[in-house]
């Protein structure tokens, strides 16, 4: 199943075509080490989310926008999240309640130390309110805990079977920013809207999802150059955490750039590309690179996923950034967060994925935390399995807990299904 | 009221229903050939009942089986870390048990009730599902604009089902009809907070979830024949602790765990169980019916755990119920996996714990059948407050 390019390019170092991982990593240190110099410079903190969030406009006003749930994965990662959960646990949240959440509230009560440096308080909490309920729940308890004022964007969910955005669901969401959101953050701020600013922003994130688009897309090549699942969760912080800038407009030409350079070259992110998987669901994050691992020695390469996409379903055309009509795009955007669509258009999403991207199976990472990404996935692998004979695999852990990540188990489930996926591709293992 | 109906008490005809409203929805069935109707089906915790019932649909709560069927499909189709309430509803659709339903409507009162409409969708392909976005911006008039909206989207819905067109004074009637019906609930809430020993909670509870089901002129009817009969009644009280209940307003406990919470030494002075029957409250009869309704959502001033409201206070407004109410011990009733009600015990654990009020925090199922554990708890707790 080895071309000969891929042969020839297993020789070659990875690390050089492995750079734009390093770039997004320095980006990330940076957009903290801004964060913290605009706060010590007065800057008012707003705790923000990742799906569905019109950063833009927090930027025209210059609130710094810091989002725990990338905070609670990037603390997970480093190993920091049993203590914040237990300090949350103690203080009275459910085993049941999302870990994320059970994080964000647990590094508040410690006093903001986390193994990642200290988490600043929040002046506002935005509520962006598109493809999960619980963020109303998080926010409601910090409201409750430090008497933090609330200011709510409500993004109605992509409820319609067939396809179809309600016009009261674009004019209610563009009216809330018009109406109630821009004032509440000329009040906070103390400064004027000015459009000419937001149309400057709407433009360089216009720009920065293109390319991203780019970059996604070229998990149709094969072999993919791309682990558009693995790799991606790496690329995506540029998109959620500082878009709407030239610096990550930049970073995926850069990444486009450098998977062409791969393709061309040969190599990819496993030693060959012997399974073509598109996956679901949100990755653990205490042993990331663990369970991946489990998934690399098969040489399996995810050519499309869902989880890279949360801040915005950019590959699939499902909006677009007007810089002349920035507010009334930016309410269309928030609309199309991945989780915001219905349990149809998801599935018919992933089956595109298949379909498109050459995949050979379907694997779905459920997590206990997040009912949102998780209730269904259930559904969807019968839906695979049993009515368009597409190999699914369903395993489950956590995303930041880990007393929920049973390795010996997920891998043995995870070898017998790439067993069955040998047999049923004819490839050699 | 069929001819048998009408030789039994409005008890018996109220059981008649609760039974019915599990799995069998055959009175639903009747009531739709006699009435040549429909009949929409409706996840908790709220729906604006009043409009389907405008054309001619009965509007029916679907809240579970209680531990009545087995939940085999559903256990294939939904993850381990889900409310069982969804299950065992996704598990009556996919018996076949929902055929008496014509629509069925969800809306955005958590992500597992969210999923589940596409869900039910893609398993149901040729039922009708309707997904209501209720606002969460509560407290801008743009939220009632936008409900208004969704309601006239439902009666788009309705209209090609039942092939009746819209009537605002069809829709009038029907408010006026709930409102009595509401009026109804809250006189017996009110006989439970004065004088809890003359209706059992269970058998409160029986009426109430029968009301979820039936034609609100029956119940209405019935309703006032049953407040004749409690009257009546000559029930000496007990020494008991009067106890207030939150967490429950989705997924029902089955009814013997709240008998043995009365049975341990309490009375349920107020709990959420079936809150969304009656919440709503009094709906304003004068201008566009459909925007009386949004506005009775958007600016109803009690707590609905599923409805964010950025003004409301529920840390005050638990206070004063306990105060109002003369609570001596507050139970929070989790169903198992239910975020909402998890998040929601500890903004009102926080307010309890500032005036040393007593509470406990229990998780059910509605599959629960062993009840000796609960009992022994509450029990625990009653007499801890009690002895005190």
């Amino acid at each position: 199943m080895t071309t000969s390019s891929q042969a020839a390019g297993s020789k070659l170092d990875y690390k050089e075509f492995d750079q734009a991982r390093r770039y997004q990593a320095r980006l990330v240190r940076e957009y903290y080490a801004n964060m913290y110099n605009a706060i010590k410079n007065g800057a008012k903190v707003a705790y923000a989310y990742v799906m569905g969030n019109p950063i833009e406009l927090l930027m025209v006003f210059d609130i710094v926008p810091v989002y725990p749930e990338v905070t609670s994965l990037q603390i997970s990662y480093k190993g920091g999240a049993p203590e914040l959960i237990s300090a949350a646990e103690e203080f009275g949240y459910s085993t049941d309640c999302c870990g994320y959440v059970k994080m964000g509230i647990g590094a508040l009560l410690k006093g903001g130390d986390t193994v990642i440096g200290k988490i600043p308080k929040p002046d506002i909490l935005f509520l962006g309110y598109s493809g999960c309920q619980v963020y109303i729940h998080w926010w409601e308890q910090l409201k409750y805990l430090f008497k933090t004022p609330v200011v709510t964007v409500d993004v109605p969910y992509y409820r319609d079977f067939n396809g179809h955005v309600y016009n009261h669901d674009i004019l209610y969401v563009t009216k809330q920013l018009e109406d109630v959101v821009i004032p509440k953050l000329e009040e906070i701020s103390g400064k004027r809207f000015d459009e000419e600013r937001l149309k400057e922003i709407v433009y360089y994130s216009r720009e920065a999802w293109r390319y991203w688009r780019e970059a996604l897309q070229m998990g149709k090549l094969v072999p993919s150059p791309i682990d558009a699942y693995f790799e991606a969760i790496y690329y995506m912080s540029v998109i959620t955490l500082i878009r709407g800038t030239p610096e990550a407009v930049e970073f995926y030409k850069f990444l486009v750039d450098e998977l062409r350079r791969r393709y061309e070259a040969g190599v990819g992110p496993t030693e060959r590309e012997d399974f073509r998987i598109v996956f679901e669901g949100v990755p653990n994050y205490p042993f990331f690179k663990r369970f991946w691992g489990l998934f690399k020695r098969w040489n399996a390469r995810a050519v499309a996923s869902t989880y890279p996409k949360v801040a915005g379903l950019v590959d699939v055309g499902a909006f677009r950034l007007n810089p002349d009509k920035p507010i009334e795009s930016l309410a269309e955007y928030m609309i199309h967060a991945y989780c915001n669509w219905n349990m149809i258009y998801r599935l018919r999403l992933l089956e595109r994925y298949v379909e498109e991207y050459k995949a050979d199976g379907v694997v779905i990472h459920s997590i206990k935390s997040c009912r949102s990404f998780s209730m269904g996935h259930g559904d969807l692998r019968e839906y695979f399995v049993k009515e368009r004979d597409i190999p699914a695999l369903l395993i489950d852990s956590d995303h930041v807990d880990p007393r929920y990540y049973a390795e010996a188990q997920l891998r043995n489930r995870i070898d017998a299904f790439f067993e069955e996926l040998s047999i049923r591709k004819g490839v050699e293992v | 009221m069929s001819r048998v109906s009408a030789q039994l008490s409005s008890l018996e005809i109220f059981r008649q229903w609760y039974e019915d409203s599990f799995t069998e929805f055959k009175l639903v069935s009747e009531w739709k050939d006699v009435n040549a109707g429909y009949a929409l089906g409706y996840f908790p915790v709220y729906f604006p009942v009043e409009i389907p019932y405008s054309f001619n649909a009965l509007p029916v709560a679907l809240y579970g089986a209680e531990g009545r069927i087995n939940l085999d499909i559903a256990i294939a189709h939904t993850q381990s870390f889900v409310c069982t309430i969804c299950k065992s509803v996704f598990q009556l659709g996919a018996e076949d048990r929902l055929k008496a339903f014509d629509v069925l409507a969800f809306s955005n009162i958590c992500d597992v009730a969210r999923n589940l409409s596409g869900i039910m969708k893609r398993n149901l392909v040729d039922k009708e599902i309707v997904y209501l976005h209720f606002p969460i911006h509560n407290d801008t008039p743009l939220a009632i604009k936008y409900l208004v909206d969704e309601y006239k989207r439902l009666i788009d819905v309705l209209e090609n089902v039942t092939g009746i067109k819209y009537d605002e004074e069809r829709l009038r009637d029907s408010i006026k009809q709930f409102n009595e019906k509401r009026r109804l609930v809250k006189r017996l809430m009110k006989i439970r907070r004065e004088k809890p020993w003359l209706i059992p909670f269970t058998e409160f509870y029986v009426v109430v979830k029968a009301g979820s089901v039936m034609p609100v002129e029956m119940f209405n009817k019935l309703v006032s024949k049953y407040l004749r009969e409690v009257g009546s009644r000559r029930v000496r009280p007990a020494d008991r602790l009067r106890i207030l209940i939150k967490g429950n307003f989705c997924e029902q406990p089955p009814l013997m765990y709240m008998k043995t919470i009365e049975d341990a030494g309490a009375y349920i002075i107020e709990d959420e169980s079936l809150i969304g029957q009656y919440w709503i409250g009094e709906v304003d009869l004068d201008g566009d019916p459909l925007v009386s309704l949004a506005k009775a959502y958007v600016e109803n001033p009690s707590p609905l755990t599923v409805r964010f409201h950025p003004s409301i206070d529920k840390q005050e407004y638990i206070k004063r119920e306990i105060r109002d109410k003369k609570i001596e011990g507050a139970l929070f009733l989790s169903p198992k996996f239910c975020e909402p009600s998890l998040y929601d015990y500890v903004i009102y654990k926080k307010a309890l714990d500032d005036i040393h009020f007593p509470y406990l925090h229990l998780e059910y199922e509605e599959t629960t059948s062993s009840f000796e554990h609960l009992r022994t708890m509450v029990e625990t707790f009653v007499e801890s407050i009690m002895f005190d």
